[in-house]
């Protein structure tokens, strides 16, 4: 790839990413329903758990996880509803941008907000399961590059589903089995930064990484294809 | 005495955990090509023979 | 591949007008079933149990020669399908697209078969039917994501864009495998290392054998069975083709005899 279709790649990805912000800010939709999402999971998990703090605080990495993974699905969802109404997807697809580029602006979007929610789920943990971070560096990049690759993968299934009738029942089956080694992995390295020991979780943070990576080199490649059939 | 009898309970139930296994496998396998065949016989016969080349007609 | 004269067609291998069988489908089945029964006679009754030892699998050794087969039959499915998608991405000819979609299926009933037996060797080696061990927790993730494939294959109408977007999911599915093997892997070797398959690398004789025979047994049943399933498919797109010709004609024809009326 050229410095100048890197370039426009960029460019288009930022208009992509910029214009779903915009919609988000005038609708308000994670901020009115995913974040009360997210919060209603870690209450539910307590229902579900145990009201026992130390069952709640032992499992917290894998409970916050398992609430963002959810949450992404209603991100996913919501990023690709908001382009089949009224066939603009038509108006994406001839719009002459780069296919890669709308696919990492679509993946960035998802990313921003899957990060406010993640920011509410940590404050969430420390007050409702009493759980506090000591190695504070590796979870924000474990929530960094987790948050990468779940939104990559989100926005090459998320396309791949928009369109259909069953998407709203299809995505969670296709998606969550690829996104099972994310869960392992930032629940892993989650567990070490909150039992005091980084040692192995910086070696799940760079799994979360080399996954986010590799998504995002399938999303520039499959994106096309998948956009001009969906 | 009853070490033989022990040794020859877990003998039977090893048996029947193989019985198992090989009747599993065997009967799923014949049970879908069974499906396939009866599928592909239905089906087959809205098509005409020669848009189906391995049919020798 | 399998084609064949009139005159063979008589005698022992008269097939069904309609079927998916040809000559060579029903040469390779005849010759399947017989091996079938050899194998049995084999791995049942003529190989020793697992010999003495500490960790010897006694008779429970005769389940891995399914076990192993069966597993290998159904990761070469997944691996057919994956090269028949890129070959359809490449070439953009239907026959791919069947051979993609025929291959998961077939490979979706070894996965089973794969679980099943697995399980069940598991329950006697750890006393639970279900272990997270890690070949057998990817395996079922697997399952999982090829039922998606499937699923994917129904909830899209249009043929073109069918097999397009099923293309590449069965291209992303299989670069999924080993990603999900390595992390399953990584995160049970943090709490124990059991792990189903770990013959005796010493095995020989009749036991070495069964192995292989169930190995090579498998393979050519996954091939046989993808002679009449892919058959199938194809036969399923063409009548899907037809369908759609023919009520796009009948509506035609309609529209034509509404107009000579009024």
């Amino acid at each position: 790839m050229t410095n100048t279709t890197l370039r426009s790649v960029i460019s288009d990805a930022r208009l992509v990413a910029g214009k779903d912000l915009r919609l988000e800010w005038r609708s308000r939709v994670t901020l009115n329903q995913l974040l009360p999402f997210a919060l209603l999971v870690l209450v539910l998990f307590a229902f579900a758990l145990d009201p026992d703090r130390s069952v709640l605080k032992d499992a917290t990495p894998g409970l916050f996880w398992l609430a963002v993974l959810f949450s992404t699905l209603l991100a996913i969802q919501r990023a690709f509803a908001v382009e089949t109404v009224d066939g603009i997807i038509d108006a994406l697809r001839i719009s002459g941008l780069d296919p890669a580029g709308i696919f990492l602006g679509k993946a960035a979007g998802i990313a921003l907000h899957l990060l406010v929610v993640e920011a509410a789920l940590l404050v969430g943990v420390t007050v409702m399961y009493g759980a506090s971070p000591s190695g504070l560096l590796l979870v924000v990049a474990t929530s960094i590059a987790a948050t990468a690759g779940l939104a990559a993968a989100g926005a090459v299934y998320g396309v791949l589903a928009a369109g259909l009738r069953v998407r709203d029942t299809l995505l969670p089956i296709l998606w969550l089995p690829v996104v099972a080694p994310l869960l392992i992995g930032a629940t892993q390295a989650f567990g070490s930064a909150y039992e005091k020991s980084s040692g192995a979780g910086w070696r799940w943070c760079g799994l979360l990484g080399a996954f986010a990576v590799l998504y995002t080199a399938i999303g520039f490649v499959a994106f096309e294809p998948l956009l001009e059939e969906s | 005495m009853i070490a033989v009898l022990n040794a020859m309970v877990l003998a039977a139930s090893d048996w029947s955990y193989v019985a198992g296994a090989y009747i599993i496998v065997v009967g799923v396998l014949a049970t879908y090509s069974a499906a396939v065949i009866i599928r592909g016989r239905k089906v087959g016969k809205q098509l005409p023979a020669k848009d189906r080349r391995w049919s020798s007609e | 591949m399998t084609s064949s004269t009139p005159g063979q067609r008589a005698g022992r291998f008269d097939m069904h007008p309609d079927g998916t069988a040809s000559h060579g489908s029903r040469v390779l089945g005849s010759i399947l079933l017989i091996a079938v029964a050899i194998f049995l006679i084999v791995a049942l009754v003529a190989s020793p149990p697992d010999g003495a030892g500490a960790d010897a699998m006694g008779d429970m050794v005769r389940i891995m020669y399914v076990h192993v087969p069966v597993a290998i039959a159904c990761y070469t499915a997944f691996m057919v399908t994956a090269f028949a998608s890129a070959m359809y991405l490449w070439k953009r000819t239907e026959g791919w697209d069947c051979l993609a979609a025929a291959s998961v299926e077939v490979g979706i009933v070894f996965t089973v078969l794969t679980l099943a037996t697995g399980s069940i060797w598991g329950h006697t080696a750890w006393g639970t039917w279900w272990e997270w061990d890690p070949r057998l927790t990817s395996t079922a993730l697997m399952f999982v994501m090829y039922l998606g494939y499937l699923a994917l294959r129904r909830a899209v109408v249009d043929p073109q864009s069918r097999a397009k977007q099923a293309a590449v999911l069965g291209l992303i599915s299989f670069i999924n495998v080993p990603i999900v093997h390595y992390s399953v892997d990584w995160w049970r070797s943090l709490h124990q290392t059991a792990t189903i398959g770990r013959l005796d690398p010493t095995i020989d004789g009749l036991k070495l054998f069964a192995l292989l025979f169930g190995m090579v047994l498998a393979l050519l049943l996954y091939a046989w069975l993808m002679l009449h399933r892919f058959r199938l498919q194809w036969v399923e797109t063409q009548v899907e083709a037809k369908g759609l010709d023919t009520a796009l004609a009948e509506r035609r024809a309609e529209a034509v005899a509404d107009g000579g009326v009024r």
